[in-house]
């Protein structure tokens, strides 16, 4: 992969997590430390951005180089991106078929969200394949609403692998 | 308490600053004569008793500094040299007057609280709930410290057969500051009761965790991030790259353990090749196993 | 004339315990202890990943957490077949050097001494009885020493940290030996820290119980109680140093002769429990608990070995080891385990020398697809420590923990033995009964851990879990 797509990849994560927190926002109200911690991120987010788009440029004009040992490069903080390939969204998922993907012996990790079926092999917060007690490979749609309402923003940073049919 | 200053640019928020400011404050205001030593009532309910334990392990301050000149130590089942009848005694006379309370340990409800008795008043036996209760709706700042106090930890893993809840869940009306941990850190607890007897109440997040301690995921500040990053996983336990495969969940979990570590700072569980469990964080332990998991580490092959 | 005492809470233990005694002629005719915490650990070990069990039984107990670290990896390395490096076994067993020293110097200073020496003027030593015979100035040099042993303490827990990561409950101990690697830095970083240890121990430690043992030569005499002593062995049957410390041994009238396993079962007539039988072997059976059982007062379990109520603990290891020789009693006790402490200290010294530098004990283990069961018992800061579990469909299905306080502090049994702290009460004369600082005094020679003790099992219904975010 070169380096601009790296790049390219870590300045949508960053936006994707800028708008998560925006999203975040607006449900704190107040000056609550919440809402502080959340500001304090975003000031860091948009650091973050403003660091890769002057890489970007300085890529855009020089020929590639190495990516390990930039200066200030943040490498993407979520793998998951290389799963998210084109067409794979036409996929479709059995349950049974999803239960295979539970992320053991090599095999991806996959969860199915309100029939959308995700991969979570290298999301941070799935590791050994379970999240909260939540093992892979299962349909967690109720989880998710009764443990993330109103966090769909969450679902979007999410690579879709396919969706869930009967 | 400081509105929104500090915020950009960011406050040096490093726990090692707060952590040491917050010493060297305690320190100077005493000599000021402003420092008031307060009653701490440290209650053990149904644990292991290994925050006390985890306590005597403090450091800058220490334990003796705590007892000595940050408060007085009015109760203790694990350390206080009065027993029986006249223990429970001076638990009753500490009411009398006001009072920080600290709780380690779950509150058992099983059989009006008969699972965990902590002493015996006028004859009867006097549970840890009826104590929890009792103590709780008297003192002026409650402290609910390690995993079981928070929010039930190992006391109530499932099935639960004790039938314990955290702290809380006996005291709906009552804001607990919370220090989550399995134990709580020393610098944790000494921290935050050195914030208490100095500036009041810190600072705490919607959760009710002080956030001078706790603000943080252990992910984003992990020395081995680089390798998640790259995506680089430990196949067994003592591997020195990123445990994330074993099931680390220091993505879930918010402290500062990357950054002060254990002991003096000698180490941590990650230091030591294996994954955080996530000991810190609400749900621990059902919610943050396995700890160890091999069959996702590795790839099979004729998969 | 006959009178009652109950002592509740029995302070500076680790958890809750209830003394209650009869005495007659200002002497104690009948004693029972009662362990007054119940969690259940093994009906929630019952569906978890096997590998779990390590960290996840240390939270049994704060102050020795590190033992169960040690009797679980054993039960599973028994139950998968895993024969650890050498080396592992030392590394593994330098950490639980460092418990038994951390729990030695707290359990003495913190726990023991405020029975004997009023410390000074701080709410937390205020006293209500009036037996303090050591002179003012040993006083004022004891104190300080209280306060000395929390910075040595201290730095016995730094110690377990620098190979388990944290401590209390580690995460370096496991299937295999440590998670981490014995290098220069390591090695000469604990070696530095034992020094400062062994030098507190031997110049203040023994010395400070023997100056204790000077004003209170009566305890000498009490607190004795049955003699039967048991070790599962300690330090025992490396395969180049042989045993440091002691091999598994029991003592009763009948003399000394190896330990047999076998041997061991569990009662619980006269306690909290229900089960199909009131007498099991270890890995027989988990009884209900029941806290209406009226024949019962504790939810302390009664083990016993071929029948028989056994002491466990440094004074046991010391006397089967041919160590120490003048005898059982509170204060033998309380001399033993000053003494054990420095002998620990030598053990560490000598593992630490026989480490090699950046071995990796550990690999990638895997869960055999049929059942399988283990056992692992070793002899931890109390004493004996036993783990059994069985796995089925790769997760436990059977765990149960026998642990040292069992021993020490069960109640009776249906034979009518009392248990071990039960009898040692036996015949102490109180000298008043508005004040039994006796009690106390006796049964903390042992060093109680209701926590460890009480942790027992139960099968329940399944209660839901919150998943908190």
């Amino acid at each position: 992969m070169s380096n601009t797509e790296l790049l390219r990849m870590r300045m949508n994560q960053l936006v994707t997590q800028a708008r998560y927190d925006l999203s975040s926002l607006r449900a704190v109200s107040g000056d609550t430390p919440e809402r502080r911690l959340y500001l304090q991120r975003l000031w860091d987010t948009v650091t973050d951005m403003h660091v890769t788009s002057e890489l970007l440029a300085v890529n855009a004009a020089s020929p590639p180089v190495q990516t390990a040992g930039m200066p200030g490069q943040v490498v993407n903080s979520g793998n998951s991106m290389q799963n998210a390939a084109p067409g794979v969204n036409s996929r479709t998922f059995t349950v049974e078929e999803l239960a295979r993907y539970d992320g053991k012996n090599g095999r991806a990790a996959y969860v199915a969200v309100n029939g959308i079926v995700y991969d979570v092999t290298n999301n941070r917060t799935w590791a050994a394949a379970t999240h909260f007690g939540l093992p892979a490979g299962k349909d967690h749609t109720a989880a998710f609403a009764s443990c993330h309402a109103g966090q769909e923003a969450i679902l979007a940073q999410l690579p879709v692998v396919g969706r869930l049919v009967q | 308490m400081r509105g929104n200053q500090g915020i950009l640019p960011p406050e040096p928020m490093t726990n090692d600053a707060v952590a040491e400011r917050l010493v060297r404050a305690a320190r100077r205001s005493k000599d000021m004569g402003r420092f008031q030593k307060q009653n701490l009532v440290y209650l053990e309910l149904n644990g292991c008793s290994g925050n006390i334990i985890s306590l005597l392990n403090g450091r800058n301050p220490d334990f003796a500094y705590m007892v000595n000149d940050m408060v007085n130590l009015r109760y203790s089942n694990s350390l206080m040299a009065a027993e029986g009848a006249q223990a429970t005694e001076k638990l009753f006379e500490a009411m009398n007057e006001p009072f920080i309370l600290a709780v380690e340990g779950a509150v058992s409800l099983r059989d009006e609280g008969m699972y965990n008795v902590i002493g015996m008043h006028n004859g009867s036996p006097l549970t840890g709930l009826e104590a929890a209760r009792m103590l709780g709706e008297k003192a002026d700042t409650i402290l609910a410290v390690g995993a079981c106090a928070t929010h039930g930890g190992v006391s109530a893993a499932r099935p639960n057969p004790s039938e314990s809840v955290g702290l809380q869940s006996v005291l709906p009306d009552r804001e607990l500051i919370k220090l989550p941990g399995c134990p709580v850190n020393p610098r944790w607890f000494l921290g935050t009761l050195a914030h208490i007897v100095l500036y009041g109440k810190p600072d705490t997040d919607s959760l009710g965790r002080p956030l001078m301690f706790y603000s943080t995921l252990i992910h984003d500040r992990c020395p081995r991030r680089p390798f998640f990053d790259r995506g680089i996983f430990a196949e067994k336990l003592g591997d020195p790259t990123c445990l994330f495969k074993l099931g680390c969940r220091g993505p879930v979990t918010r402290t500062d353990c990357p950054t002060k570590e254990w002991n003096s700072g000698v180490n941590w569980p990650i230091g030591a090749n294996t994954p955080c469990i996530g000991c810190a964080q609400f749900g621990f332990p059902d919610a943050m196993e396995p700890f160890i998991s091999y069959d996702t580490t590795r790839v099979v092959e004729d998969e | 004339m006959s009178k009652r005492i109950v002592v509740n809470p029995l302070t500076r233990i680790s958890g809750f315990m209830e003394v209650d005694v009869k005495v007659e002629n200002g002497q104690v005719v009948d004693a029972q202890t009662k362990g007054n915490m119940f969690r259940g650990f093994e009906q929630m070990l019952m569906g978890r990943s096997p590998f779990d069990a390590v960290y996840f039984t240390q939270r049994i107990c704060g102050i020795c957490s590190a033992a169960h670290s040690m009797a679980s990896s054993l039960a599973l390395e028994d139950a998968l077949n895993i024969e650890p490096m050498e080396q592992g076994r030392y590394l593994r067993d330098i950490i639980h050097c460092c418990e038994f020293l951390q729990n030695h110097i707290r359990h003495f200073y913190q726990y023991t001494l405020p029975d004997f020496v009023k410390i000074e003027q701080n709410p937390l030593f205020q006293a209500d009885h009036t037996d303090f015979r050591v002179p003012a100035a040993a006083t004022a040099q004891l104190s300080r020493h209280y306060f000395e042993s929390l910075t040595i303490s201290r730095r016995c827990h730094e110690m377990l940290a620098i190979l388990g990561g944290k401590a209390p409950h580690n995460h370096g101990v496991f299937v295999g030996g440590v998670t981490t690697k014995a290098t220069a830095e390591v090695v000469a970083g604990l070696s530095s820290i034992l020094t400062e240890v062994t030098a507190f121990i031997e110049e203040k430690m023994v010395p400070d119980v023997y100056e204790i043992a000077r004003y209170y030569p009566e305890y000498y005499r009490l607190g004795g109680g049955y003699g039967n002593l048991m070790t599962y062995g300690a330090f025992d049957r490396y395969r180049e140093l042989g045993t440091l410390y002691v091999d598994p041994l029991v003592w009763t009238r009948d003399g000394k002769e190896p330990f047999d396993e076998r041997k061991i079962t569990e009662n619980i007539d006269r306690a909290w429990y229900r089960g199909a039988k009131n007498t099991y072997e270890p890995d027989e059976e988990m009884p209900e608990p029941d806290r209406k059982k009226a024949s019962a007062y504790s939810f302390v379990k009664a083990p016993r070995y071929d029948g028989l109520p056994m002491e466990v603990g440094p004074l046991a290891r010391l006397i089967l080891s041919g160590d120490y020789t003048n005898g059982v009693s509170a204060m033998d006790r309380t001399i033993a385990r000053a003494i054990e402490a420095l002998k620990i200290a030598g053990i560490m010294k000598t593992l630490l020398g026989e480490l090699i530098p950046d071995t990796d004990v550990q690999a990638e283990y895997t869960l055999p697809e049929t059942t399988a069961q283990g056992r692992g018992l070793t002899d931890t800061t109390r004493g004996g420590l036993g783990h059994w579990l069985k796995l089925k469909d790769r997760k436990l299905s059977f765990y149960q923990i026998i642990t040292p306080s069992t021993w020490d502090f069960s109640p009776a049994d249906d034979r009518g033995f009392r248990g071990v702290g039960e009898e040692a009460l036996m015949g102490t004369p109180v000298q008043n009964p508005d004040e039994p600082v006796e009690i106390g005094r006796i049964l903390r020679s042992f060093d109680p851990c209701m926590s460890c003790a009480t942790h027992v099992s139960v099968s329940g219904k399944p209660v839901k879990t919150i998943r908190v975010f």
